[in-house]
């Protein structure tokens, strides 16, 4: 991830993460304080209707008082106490009366609880309504609720009682106040909020004995199951209900049970308290959040590009500079933006990219130089063991000079062919030498980097158990299903063949030779071990120098030879020894090689080919390049 | 309160009465005109016409026996209008009419000189002008007699002469189970009926003639089984639920509708009740309704005829005609056989009930199918 | 009741016993339940059925009913889950019996009843056995005669009428037991045995109706008098129309005759002492009244109608005129119904009532007088 996506990751998070936080603050604490005036109002209206209920109770108490003292209901009750009174003259009474005095039920009742006259039910005139003949102080009951029967159904009235009594018998005036939609008209409500009453006349939820002010209620039957519950316990209730999918339909509802006479439930007032403005806040809460967000993300965009130009290029170009200096450009500059850190940093890897190269050169010189050295005194020592002897001939034949000519044919021809052999010798040295400086380009082709292993030791099975020497035994572990890698199997095997020949000049007393496979991460691993005296870190250090050998004769380029060729192939080797147990070469090579060019090389001068050691192939040196 | 004035205007009136408010006279006396009110709307006064509306037919009728000299056995007219007691002599359709004097009638000169009708008056409106004594007559309904008379209002009384009954619409599901229909008939509390509804103005009815007339409406059971109606009912399986419809701007009717469902309601019968607007709708969706059918005639054989002629097409019985001769008996049989099965329930007698002014002398009740007897009616002269 | 019996043993059929019950739901009770039980049981024994006492095989119920037509004998048998009904109905007597009269006071006499309207009636003796009824009808003139209280002789004779009026009023009047004349509508009819009883109508020209000594002009069309009243001396004397007019007799009681009682179109009763005003006027009074000599005193006294109208019952009081005030005498008489006529007796000590009884529709004449005890 790149230091500007993270920095606007990180500033879109911390972002979010702020505002979310503020956000959700927020709703809850509008979601308290709207739940809070809720119930504030909710109270406030079941204490309005408690009171209006109330009131209007008194109300009815004082009309139906009213009816009783009338004098006409007085003639009523006198007429009626005389023995085979006519009833039936009063029959369509109550009518009348109940309009003049604004009642909607008015029933007078015979003192055997026969209904005279009925306002609610004109044809129930006979019918008997024995529990008002139930001794009982109506005056301290005052006002109730009850189910009154009506001839368009039950209905529920909010009822009182009043008693004529003449001689030993009674008059009961009974008479009451629809409880419904006109009831609920008459509360004031608050916006937000309603009122609905469940009239519990039936034996099952009826939808249509839920009634607001304005009449019945859409989606009543939502509210059965809290009816029902308020059937099973009369008591005060809340909850809520989305009526659709969309939040902002919640509502909150107190139930306030209604009870008759006798505690049985007849009515349920439910005050409603639509949650909708409360979501429209949380909803406005939460659009403004977002919109704080997107206005953030684009903020934290324009200042993770900003931060980006004025942080990320230049650590990106610091970051491609540094990763041109692993590449080996040590040349590598960045350009320095102001002052600050950046700046300042850029400044020091250039700095320290000029002194990198500049000590590189110095290096390359030094090393140049000690490669010079070396090759010179590898070179002059090759060069005196043919030479030393080359110069006694001469003497020799100089000296035969002065010898018989028999004495000076024999050393003449002993001597040209000493003379001949060294001056071999001599070309063979020349030609080691010249092979390493024009070590040839792989030809890639699949190679099973196994079969050339078995290849190798094919190859020393004979050396390994040669007559004179201590044997040598060999394990192999070769990894089955081994890829083939790409890679010139010919070159291969001659770093193989070093590899081998080096471990062999290290087991001196015989030993073990370890050849391992492995495949790892797409590369192909060969490890080539020895029970050899081992090396110390010095020595692993300079191993890979050309020229440079810890054997008494050779000319050092081997195990160069075989980091060339490594390297050739992309890969990589590495070296693990420890004196007195042996050593371990590693090579790596990669499937697929990248293979650096020719261009991308570290100039190297070529090494003197040591004696003994297998020639270089000869080919052409790189343009540029000379051994 | 209501009572207190009420009783108070009654003694008034009663006093004015007995004062000589209205003079002391007994022979009648020719002149004035006599005021009528009448809640019909008559719209056209053809006797031949037909109309829906039976006020309007009744009022007709009336005002046909005024107008013609000679009356049909079914009850039409022959002659020329005009040619009875009576004449017109300005006419407002469906608002007001006059009538004038014949002079010349040759069965005697009327003593009024004219009679003046006003139409399409309330009940209410007419009780209100009798009480007033805005009108000289009216007809006011049989339940508000009682009460008409407590006010000081002259009410007379006719035998009962109108049937109200319940007929079960044919091709019903409800009316063609005989088990519904007994149900329902042996529910009703007539008796109720007519002590507080009608406040004891008419009968309760089993048969279809009342007892003045062929003296055997006393064989006919008119009392409420509610208990054997209840047990009729359980036995039926589906319970259907009844409607019940009366004709729309019947108030009586409504609330003997009403009663009825009360009375069902106690057997566990299922009954609403439900207005019929007029016309009847052609395909009706009660199950039953109420009629009211006046007596054509007092002759119990002419009586029944009727009634069989206006029940047929309400339900559905066959209307075989009764012999001239018939005897008492036969009538009685044929009543039987109308009523058995319960396809029509005869609930009430009504008579009629008429209210008078206080200046009208010598009204007669007319009997069942005779008209107004206003060519006999004299006005009584008001005190200056 | 023959019929009954015969109805009631058909449906018995088989059934041995059966009980007998009888019930009433008349309400005129002009039939003897107690003799129509005896009737039926006598009926039923002929027919080889008594009843017997409970329990028994059938059940007879039988019910007195009333319908238009007079009375039924209504019989419902039951007989196990049979049922069988039986109407016969059942003739009544016509005759009603005579209502008595208060005494002391007014007293009246029932002459006679019938069903069709009588707008007067003379009682004549022709001799000391033998009297004379006249009843005047609208349409014909009746005579009857009785001999030692035995009806002899029946006659009618049409009379002819020139107006039609609703409210028809005739006068009788006699000049001896042979004949008769009839004042109605416009026309006279005089009656008369020549042999036989015959009747001559004329018209009536100058429309007067002889009343005692003077003469009343009539509205021939109508029911009243046009006020103009005619004395022997051809004077007259006007009134406001009346349907009625009383004077007292001046040989009775010494006053004039110009002072006169007439009960006015306008229901009032108004007493003129020679004067074209009225002296005074009396409440209550009916449009009907007589001058009558009780024998009880001197002072003019009158028999007057009650108010009301024809569909009432009606009464006759006897009032004493006093100067010129009237002061009622006695008790009311109560009739069964409206009196349609009333005209003085010939004698002067009595008068003629025609009324209607209100509940068996007959037209009755009676003889109304006034006694003297208290």
């Amino acid at each position: 991830m790149t230091f500007r996506s993270r920095l606007f990751w990180v500033f879109t998070i911390a972002l979010l993460l702020s505002v979310g936080v503020i956000a959700a603050g927020v709703t809850v604490v509008a979601r308290r304080a709207f739940d809070e005036l809720n119930r504030q109002h909710s109270e406030a209206l079941v204490a309005q209707f408690e009171g209006e209920f109330q009131r209007r109770g008194q109300d009815v108490v004082h009309r139906v008082q009213g009816i009783a003292d009338a004098e006409g209901t007085v003639r009523m009750a006198i007429d009626l106490s005389r023995p085979k009174a006519d009833v039936s003259v009063y029959v369509n009474d109550a009518r009348g009366v109940s309009q003049s005095h604004q009642l909607d039920f008015l029933d007078f009742v015979s003192t055997d609880g026969a209904i005279i006259t009925s306002n609610e039910w004109p044809a129930r005139f006979g019918y008997k309504m024995d529990w008002l003949t139930q001794p009982q102080d109506w005056v301290s009951v005052g006002s109730f609720l009850m189910k009154v029967d009506t001839q368009d159904g039950p209905a529920l009235g909010l009822m009182a009682v009043s008693t004529v009594r003449v001689g030993d018998r009674d008059l009961f005036i009974l008479g009451g106040e629809r409880l419904g939609k006109e009831f609920l008209h008459s509360l004031v409500l608050p916006a937000g909020m309603r009122a609905l009453l469940y009239m519990d006349l039936d034996p099952n939820f009826q939808p249509t004995n839920l009634v607001d002010a304005s009449g019945s209620v859409a989606d009543g039957d939502r509210l059965a199951s809290f009816i029902e519950q308020e059937r099973q316990q009369p008591q005060e209730r809340t909850f809520r209900i989305a009526w659709t999918p969309d939040p902002a339909s919640a509502e909150a509802f107190h139930a306030l049970p209604l009870l008759g006479r006798q505690k049985e439930l007849l009515g349920v007032l439910f005050v409603g308290s639509s949650q909708q403005e409360m979501v429209k806040l949380e909803q406005r809460i939460r659009d403004l959040a977002l919109a704080v967000v997107a206005m953030g993300l684009c903020f934290g965009l324009l200042l993770s590009w900003w931060g980006a130009a004025r942080v990320t290029r230049p650590v990106r170009e610091l970051a491609e500079g540094a990763r041109e200096v692993s590449e080996g450009n040590w040349g590598a500059r960045v350009q320095v933006h102001g002052r600050q850190e950046i700046g300042q940093l850029a400044t020091a890897f250039n700095r320290m990219t000029t002194q990198l190269t500049e000590q590189r050169e110095q290096l390359v010189q030094a090393e140049r130089v000690a490669a010079w050295r070396e090759l010179a005194r590898r070179l002059a020592h090759e060069l005196k063991n043919p030479l030393f002897p080359l110069q006694t001939t001469v003497e020799n034949l100089q000296r035969a000079k002065g010898q018989s000519p028999g004495q000076f044919e024999e050393v003449f021809k002993e001597s040209t062919g000493i003379l001949l052999s060294e001056i071999e010798h001599l070309k063979n040295i020349v030609g080691r030498f010249s092979d390493f400086a024009k070590m040839p380009q792989p030809e890639l082709g699949p190679v099973n980097v196994n079969e050339v292993v078995r290849g190798v030791v094919k190859l020393f099975e004979a050396q390994f158990s040669a007559v004179g020497r201590p044997p040598i035994s060999t394990e192999l572990h070769l990894a089955e299903n081994l890829p083939e890698i790409q890679a010139d199997a010919a070159l291969l095997h001659r770093a193989i063949e070093n590899l081998v020949l080096n471990a062999m000049d290290a087991m001196p007393a015989g030993g073990v030779l370890m050849l391992r496979t492995t495949e790892q991460d797409g590369s192909v691993d060969l490890e080539v071990s020895d029970t050899g005296g081992g090396l110390t870190p010095e020595e692993c250090d300079r191993l890979f120098t050309p020229y440079y050998t810890t054997k008494q004769h050779g000319t050092g380029l081997g195990l160069a030879i075989v980091q060339s060729v490594v390297s050739d192939h992309g890969g990589r080797i590495s070296v693990e020894s420890e004196t007195g147990v042996g050593t371990s070469f590693h090579l790596r090579l990669p499937v697929k090689p990248h293979l650096r060019t020719a261009s991308s090389h570290p100039q190297e001068p070529a090494a003197p080919v040591a004696a003994g050691q297998p020639e270089p192939k000869p080919t052409e040196p790189p343009a540029g390049e000379e051994a | 309160m209501k009572l207190r004035w009420s009783l108070f205007l009654a003694a008034i009136s009663i006093a004015v009465l007995l004062a000589g408010g209205a003079r002391a006279s007994r022979r009648p006396r020719y002149g004035g005109a006599l005021r009528v009110e009448i809640g019909a709307v008559v719209r056209s006064l053809d006797p031949a016409g037909t109309s829906p509306d039976t006020e309007e037919a009744e009022a007709r009728s009336e005002i046909g026996a005024l107008l013609y000299d000679q009356r049909n056995s079914d009850g039409t007219f022959a002659g020329v209008a005009g040619s009875g007691a009576f004449h017109i002599a300005a006419w407002e359709s469906g608002k007001h009419l006059t009538l004038a004097v014949n002079e010349n009638y040759h069965a005697g000169r009327a003593f009024l000189d004219s009679i003046e009708i006003e139409m399409g008056r309330s009940a209410k409106d007419r009780l209100l002008d009798l009480e007033v004594g805005k009108t000289d007559f009216a007809e006011i309904p049989p339940e508000e007699a009682r009460r008409t008379s407590e006010r000081g209002v002259r009410v007379s009384t006719s035998k009962t002469q109108e049937l109200v009954a319940l007929v079960f619409v044919p091709g019903r599901p409800a009316a063609e189970n005989p088990r519904v229909r007994e149900a329902l008939g042996r529910s009703i509390d007539r008796t109720a009926i007519v002590n507080f509804i009608l406040q004891k103005e008419g009968e309760p009815a089993g048969g279809l003639l009342p007892q003045w007339s062929n003296g055997t409406a006393f064989l006919f059971s008119t009392s409420a089984d509610a208990g054997g109606a209840k047990d009729l009912w359980s036995q039926i399986g589906a319970s259907p639920r009844i409607v019940l419809g009366y004709d729309s701007g019947d108030s009586l009717g409504q609330a003997i509708a009403e009663r009825i469902a009360v009375n069902a309601r106690d057997a566990g019968i299922a009954l609403s009740v439900e207005p019929i607007a007029t016309p009847a709708p052609s395909r009706p969706s009660y199950d039953a309704r109420l009629v009211r059918m006046p007596m054509t005639s007092s002759h119990p054989r002419e009586a029944l005829a009727s009634f069989q002629a206006a029940l047929v097409p309400l339900s559905g019985l066959d209307a075989v005609p009764l012999s001239a001769a018939a005897s008492s008996e036969q009538i009685y049989e044929r009543e039987r056989s109308i009523v058995s099965g319960y396809r029509v329930v005869p609930l009430v007698w009504l008579p009629r009930v008429y209210g008078l002014g206080a200046r009208v002398r010598d009204w007669k009740v007319p009997a069942a199918g005779e008209g107004w007897p206003f060519a006999d009616v004299w006005l009584e002269q008001e005190s200056q | 009741m023959f019929t009954l019996a015969e109805k009631i043993s058909a449906a018995l059929g088989t059934s041995h016993t059966f009980a007998l019950e009888l019930n009433e739901v008349s309400t005129v009770a002009a039939i003897d339940p107690a003799s129509i039980r005896q009737t039926l049981e006598d009926d039923l024994a002929l027919r080889g059925a008594k009843p017997a006492a409970a329990p028994a095989d059938a059940q007879v119920q039988v019910t007195i009913s009333q319908n238009l037509a007079g009375f039924v004998l209504v019989a419902e048998i039951r007989r196990q889950d049979a049922q069988q009904v039986a109407v016969v109905p059942v003739a009544t007597s016509d005759e009603l019996p005579p209502q008595p009269g208060p005494e002391p006071g007014i007293q009246r006499k029932i002459v006679w009843q019938q069903a069709v309207p009588i707008l007067d009636f003379l009682q004549v003796s022709a001799d000391s056995h033998r009297m004379l009824l006249y009843f005047l009808e609208p349409d014909r003139l009746v005579a009857y005669e009785f001999d030692d209280g035995a009806q002899v002789l029946r006659d009618a004779q049409p009379v002819a009428r020139r107006y039609p009026s609703r409210d028809l009023r005739g006068h009788l009047i006699a000049t001896d037991a042979m004949h008769v004349s009839a004042f109605l509508a416009g026309m006279r009819c005089d009656a008369s045995w020549n042999p036989s009883f015959s009747v001559e109508c004329r018209e009536n020209a100058g429309q007067q109706w002889p009343m005692g000594t003077v003469s009343w002009t009539s509205s021939p069309a109508r029911n009243y008098f046009q006020g103009s009243i005619t004395f022997s001396n051809d004077l007259q004397a006007k009134f406001p129309p009346f349907f009625s007019s009383a004077s007292p007799s001046p040989e009775t009681t010494g006053l004039s005759s110009s002072r006169r009682i007439v009960a006015g179109l306008d229901g009032q009763a108004e007493l003129f002492v020679g004067n074209a005003e009225p002296a005074s006027n009396f409440e209550g009074w009916g449009s009907d009244m007589v001058s009558i000599a009780s024998g009880c005193g001197s002072a003019w006294q009158v028999l007057v109608t009650g108010s009301g109208d024809w569909t009432e019952k009606d009464q006759i009081q006897l009032y004493e005129i006093r100067d010129r005030g009237a002061a009622a005498i006695g008790e009311p008489f109560e009739l069964t119904g409206p009196i349609l006529a009333l005209w003085a007796g010939e004698d002067g000590r009595s008068a003629r009532v025609i009324s209607r009884n209100l509940e068996s529709g007959m037209y009755e004449a009676s003889m109304v007088s006034v006694s003297c005890s208290n």
